[in-house]
């Protein structure tokens, strides 16, 4: 039933903490305060916080399941759902990641067009992103965990710029406290999935962490450290920016940067935007990883083979992506699709599992 | 084999990135980097842009040049100046924007468009209203700077140890966009060769209103922020003046009953020393009468000013603010249409902590 | 593989001694004489090259004559060797007589002899470290017999536990080459990676240790050196007493220890002669100074080339007068001057030092000075190549100063593409090859990652030695302890 990784491919559990806030951490930062504030305004980074416990929540579900199955995603869905409909739904997911790199990846070209060069071609950029990606993958797990390690570890110094804003803030925005509804919270929360989702590859690097139970807290914990830079960044815009000025802006993470101002360095976001690559590569890398691995058990196919499948077809879509609205609407979609499957389909997968559990244990 | 196909794949992809993926360089002594750039009023709809560009010279001194061309779009106004440029003019180092007055007594929201979504203009651009034309005062030279350093050192200064409230231009962007306050700008004009800051242009929306009264301009820096270091000139006989120099000031506001009828109290603490004095001695007497006549001084001119901008309806003071975010489920309009109506007291407290050298 | 040897033994096959003498008597250098006068007639041959002929007149003629010699085990008897070979393996006697023996028949007919070793000892004397040079410390260094060089490192480590294991590498060279490692210590995973490995080798000509690094290496496309070669003894001894695993050459004054991690590369030996708190200052500046020297000047082009939005106003004056009149783009400018200071580098290194040194200064003032001034380059870039080149040399491995001034070109290219965003992705790329690479299959980047908070005590700073007590988990070394930690003391109190 479980699946035997062998030993010198796996990490150690706390490299968790890294893979896990890795893969949140990325494209959403610099853009999702727009979003949660149009609805909640003032009161967004309530709903930061309460997203943060929720997601806390998931990953304790997955961490139950994965815990008795020994498995991954593809074994617990095979184990719930029966081989066929099982391997359909891993497929689905494994499309949705797949849909999520584009996005990433998309996205970050699309910054670096709208804020250092207007006139980069999308596809000569994305092939060297990608082959950086194909690089790191095929170096196998442990280098995949290292990018996420070392892109979480240099970039962190950014965490400082976004206390400099608050030299031209005023903290009465955020007053009066909770002045929003439990519904408009609630639709708040849905802005914010595509943000935060990246938890679910914990369901396809279990496997591959020595002694994997343990790494339970290191998965929280990631997610506490994203859920804090969230709130701070949120934070922090919500009282540098007014709330109507915030509603025009699109990359509000970046705008803070732009006010940053060293004896060294003029126009900070510029210095942002470049770290950011770093930021991003883990992500992506991840993303390929778990989707290419997922390929591998369903079709039994060489991963190196799914790997190149995979890029293929993130590059072709991603180059059919032109305009910023065509973007946004890819990014829409996808916000709703990662919200269906962190907030509705985990949920339903964990009921279900462990339904399945308890019967297979009488018969 | 795979491997002689891997070796060309990565070939193929270091080629294509270095003959496909190529920008547009944008090498630092081929631009004309505009260090100013001012808008005057040129008939309906249409404006006039003058740039400023330092000249570098290679004795490290530096010149200047401005460029000026007329369109209904700022943004195509930069093209027609291109066409007399030898260096492609580009705007990533501005410094400084100004509007005439009469440019700005029209509104400005259709130009600070092309400041907003232009990523390369810095978000601590200085926007000023120009008194008189813009064109005139950029194109002549002051200091030994080019024009918009100078003017941006000038405004800087002024922001740090005069009466200029902190400003750029996302705190400008801020109160612009903000239903409950409005912006301000400094004023500046020219007073002979010289160029100098007048005053506080007061916007309602994006349109200049009015000047702010000049007796009004340190208590109006002084319910905006903390002051650090200020000057202030206190009026204690027809004339007999004391000035008060290194002044500290700390306000808090107050709202009584925000859901119904606002009241809104501030109060406003002072420190300072005394640094010039006309007549008498400075003793413990004389120390008492200054506190208590700066104190009404200063509250004269608080209510004044604010009882002005009631009448007129603007808010720069984020006064508006101060009470949504003391009230729940705040109502937008209902403050608008309450605001030139409300009770608003300003009372002040002095200190003064030493007097010089001599008694 | 040996097919040079194969088409000796031919002959020998069928051959006897005497053939295989007559063979040797092509060789110009090979003596062959037969003594009559003597009590017993003997035969006596060797490679007049290779054999110290003060021994052979001090040491063995001597004895030969004045003894009856009835046997070999008489000449045996007969000389003060400890070591007198007596065989008839015509492999064995080949591989004596050239390393230096004397062979020795009774008969010239037969086919057993004995053979006596007196090989020329050429070696230079012990002289101070050039490389690596500290103004603290021990001032020895190795030398190029494999000799020599062991009897530096065991007078070291005057264990038993210090085990020699003996390889003969290289079909033309046969070249000597040592394993060192210290039993108890030193994790058998990596004596027995290196063993294999140096067993598998297959080459011609083995002339210098750095032959063997770069064909044991995990990964001979990187730029970076895999396994250290250092010239300094009480290094190597150090690095013994780690549990690395040491490979000393014959021939080569440079002996190699692995398996090491990026940041051995930044590590003097000098640093465990001076304070620790000066130590690690040190450290960190060579961190500093070589992630400088990689990445200014494709900053600079970056910069430049793309956004000048960066460059804070009071910094423009200076940047845009210098350029104002400079003819070439920043990148080209920047090529241009990098090669030119790789062009007085290589000059001084190919020049005796003495000439190198003026090399240095002509080219730094007079070619420096002379650029800026005919307008060729502008001397802020002047200003930042030198400094790059300066930091470059901070590095106390000689290798790594090599990839360094390599490293650089890429980074410069690809901030030409794509300014910062360029060197970021270079630098993506960098980080990933380093992340993929090993040196005797442990992770290259220890302690960075895999992340061992314990081995930092050892790696960008120094701790005092106090905190030293286990060996760095990096090496995997059997005894983890080094010596007992010393016990908390009681937190005493003002004159107690």
């Amino acid at each position: 039933m479980s699946i035997q990784i062998k030993d010198e491919f796996r990490v150690s559990p706390f490299l968790v903490l890294f893979l896990v806030h890795g893969t949140q951490y990325g494209i959403g930062v610099l853009s999702f305060q727009r979003d949660v504030a149009s609805i909640v305004g003032h009161d967004a980074w309530i709903s930061v916080i309460i997203t943060g416990v929720i997601l806390h929540l998931l990953i304790w579900m997955m961490y139950s399941m994965l815990n008795k199955d020994k498995g991954d995603l593809i074994t617990i869905n095979q184990h719930t759902f029966g081989k066929w409909i099982g391997n359909l739904l891993s497929i689905f997911i494994i499309i949705f990641i797949l849909s999520h790199t584009i996005t990433v990846l998309r996205s970050y070209i699309e910054i670096v067009q709208v804020w250092m060069f207007p006139l980069l071609k999308t596809w000569p950029f994305a092939l060297v992103i990608l082959l950086a990606v194909y690089y790191i993958v095929t170096s196998g797990f442990r280098v995949v965990t290292g990018v996420s390690f070392l892109s979480v570890v240099l970039p962190f110094y950014l965490v400082f710029t976004f206390f400099v804003p608050i030299e031209f803030s005023n903290f009465r925005n955020l007053l009066p406290v909770f002045d929003h509804s439990f519904v408009e919270m609630a639709r708040s929360i849905k802005t914010t999935a595509l943000s935060f989702s990246g938890i679910e590859h914990i369901l396809f690097f279990y496997p591959f962490i020595q002694k994997p139970e343990s790494s339970q807290k290191w998965a929280h914990y990631g997610n506490l450290l994203t859920t804090s830079l969230y709130l701070l960044i949120m934070v922090v815009t919500l009282v540098f920016f007014e709330h109507e000025y915030l509603n025009s802006v699109i990359w509000p993470t970046l705008m803070l940067w732009k006010i940053i101002e060293l004896p060294i360095v003029e126009r900070f976001e510029i210095i942002g935007v470049t770290s950011w690559a770093v930021v991003m590569i883990p992500i992506i890398c991840v993303m390929f990883w778990s989707a290419s691995r997922g390929i591998k058990e369903i079709f039994k196919v060489k991963q190196k083979k799914a790997l190149v499948l995979l890029l293929f077809i993130c590059f072709m879509i991603s180059c059919f992506l032109t305009e910023r609205e065509m973007i946004q609407q890819f990014n829409k979609w996808q916000s709703e699709v990662s919200f269906f499957i962190l907030l509705i389909y985990i949920p339903i997968l964990f009921v279900c599992y462990h339904i399945r559990y308890k019967l297979r244990r009488k018969g | 084999m795979i491997k002689k196909v891997k070796i060309a794949a990565v070939l193929g992809i270091i080629f294509s990135a270095l003959f496909f993926g190529r920008v547009p360089s944008q090498i630092l002594d081929d631009l004309n980097l505009a260090s100013a750039v001012g808008y005057d009023f040129a008939g309906e709809n249409r404006i006039k842009t003058t740039s400023v560009v330092p000249v570098f010279n290679p004795d490290k001194s530096v010149g200047n040049e401005t460029f000026t061309a007329t369109d209904e779009l700022s943004k195509e106004t930069l093209r027609k100046m291109n066409l007399s440029s030898a260096r492609r003019l580009v705007n990533g180092k501005l410094e400084v924007a100004l509007y005439s007055k009469e440019l700005a007594k029209r509104g400005i929201g259709d130009l600070l468009d092309t400041l907003q979504r232009d990523p390369s203009i810095s978000e601590r651009l200085l926007v000023a209203v120009a008194d008189g034309e813009a064109e005139q005062l950029l194109t002549n030279k002051y200091g030994d700077r080019d024009t918009g350093v100078f003017l941006s050192m000038l405004i800087d200064q002024n922001i740090k140890a005069g009466l200029v409230p902190t400003y750029n231009l996302h705190l400008f962007l801020n109160n612009y966009y903000s239903k409950l306050s409005d912006p301000f700008l400094p004023l500046i004009g020219q007073k002979g060769k010289d160029v100098q800051i007048k005053g506080i242009a007061l916007f309602k929306g994006d349109r200049f209103l009015k000047t702010l009264h000049e007796d009004h301009q340190f208590v109006f820096k002084a319910l905006l922020e903390k002051l650090k270091s200020a000057n202030y000139k206190l009026r204690l006989k027809e004339d007999e003046f004391v000035v008060i120099e290194n002044v500290n000031s700390k306000h808090r506001v107050r709202v009584r009953n925000g859901k119904h009828t606002p009241e809104i109290s501030i109060g406003l603490r002072v420190k300072g020393i005394i640094r010039e004095k006309m007549g008498k001695t400075t003793n413990k007497r004389e120390i008492h009468y200054i506190k208590k006549q700066m104190k009404k001084q200063l509250e004269k001119q608080g209510t004044e000013m604010i009882r002005s901008f009631q009448q007129s309806g603007i808010d720069p003071l984020h006064l508006g603010n101060e009470v949504r975010s003391r009230t729940r489920n705040f109502n937008t309009k209902k403050w608008l249409a309450q605001y030139p109506d409300i009770k608003i007291t300003i009372k002040v407290d002095v200190d003064i902590l030493e007097k010089g050298v001599i008694d | 593989m040996r097919n040079w040897f194969r088409k000796a033994s031919v002959v020998q096959e069928q051959g006897t001694l005497p053939a295989l003498i007559q063979y040797y008597k092509k060789s110009g250098d090979f003596v062959h004489f037969h003594n009559p006068q003597t009590p017993q007639p003997f035969w006596i041959s060797y490679f007049g090259s290779l054999i110290d002929v003060e021994i052979l007149h001090r040491d063995i003629l001597p004895y030969l004559q004045q003894t009856a010699l009835t046997s070999l085990e008489a000449v045996r008897a007969a000389l003060p060797f400890e070591d007198v070979l007596i065989t008839s393996e015509q492999k064995k006697i080949e591989d004596a007589l050239l390393r230096g023996s004397v062979l020795i028949q009774l008969d010239e007919t037969a086919s057993i002899c004995a053979l006596v070793r007196a090989e020329m000892k050429k070696s230079r004397e012990v002289t101070i470290p050039e490389e690596e040079y500290s103004v603290v410390g021990p001032k020895e260094a190795f030398v190029e017999s494999i000799t020599t060089n062991l009897n530096l490192i065991r007078t070291r480590l005057p264990i038993t536990e210090l085990q020699v294991k003996e390889f003969t590498i290289g079909t033309l060279s046969k070249t000597k080459v040592a394993v060192l490692f210290i039993d108890g210590i030193t994790n058998e995973e990596n004596v027995n990676t290196v063993c294999q490995r140096l067993e598998n080798l297959q080459f011609h000509q083995i002339l210098d240790s750095s032959f063997i690094s770069q064909l044991i290496e995990d990964n001979t496309i990187s730029l970076f050196p895999q396994l250290i070669d250092t010239e300094r003894p009480d290094r190597v001894a150090g690095a013994l007493g780690e549990g690395s695993v040491v490979i000393v050459v014959d021939g080569s004054s440079h002996v190699l220890i692995g398996p090491i991690s990026i940041m051995e590369l930044f590590n003097a030996f000098e640093d465990y002669f001076v304070n620790w708190q000066i130590a690690s200052a040190f450290r960190l500046i060579r961190v500093f100074a070589v992630s400088f020297s990689i990445m200014v000047t494709p900053i600079y082009v970056a910069v430049l080339t793309y956004h000048y939005q960066l460059i804070p106003k009071d910094l423009m004056v200076t940047l845009v007068s210098s350029r104002r009149n400079i003819p070439l783009p920043p990148f080209l400018e920047a090529v241009i001057l990098e090669l030119t200071i790789e062009l007085l580098r290589e000059a001084g290194a190919r020049l005796p030092s003495k000439v190198g040194q003026t090399i240095g200064i002509v080219g730094g003032i007079v070619i420096g000075t002379a650029a800026v001034d005919a307008g060729l380059t502008s001397n802020v870039l002047l200003i930042i190549v030198a400094l790059a080149a300066l930091a470059s040399f901070t590095t106390p491995v000689y290798r790594m100063g090599n990839t360094i001034r390599l490293l650089r070109f890429p980074f410069l290219l690809l901030a030409e593409l794509w300014g910062l965003l360029g060197i970021a992705i270079a630098f993506i790329f960098l980080m990933n090859h380093l992340l993929r690479l090993t040196s005797l299959g442990r992770p290259y980047l220890e302690p960075i990652y895999p992340p061992r908070w314990k081995d930092l005590k050892d790696s960008f700073i120094r701790l005092p030695f106090s905190k030293q007590s286990r060996r760095p988990h990096f090496f995997q070394a059997k005894d983890q302890i080094r010596f007992p930690a010393k016990k908390v003391n009681e937190v005493k109190d003002i004159d107690e």
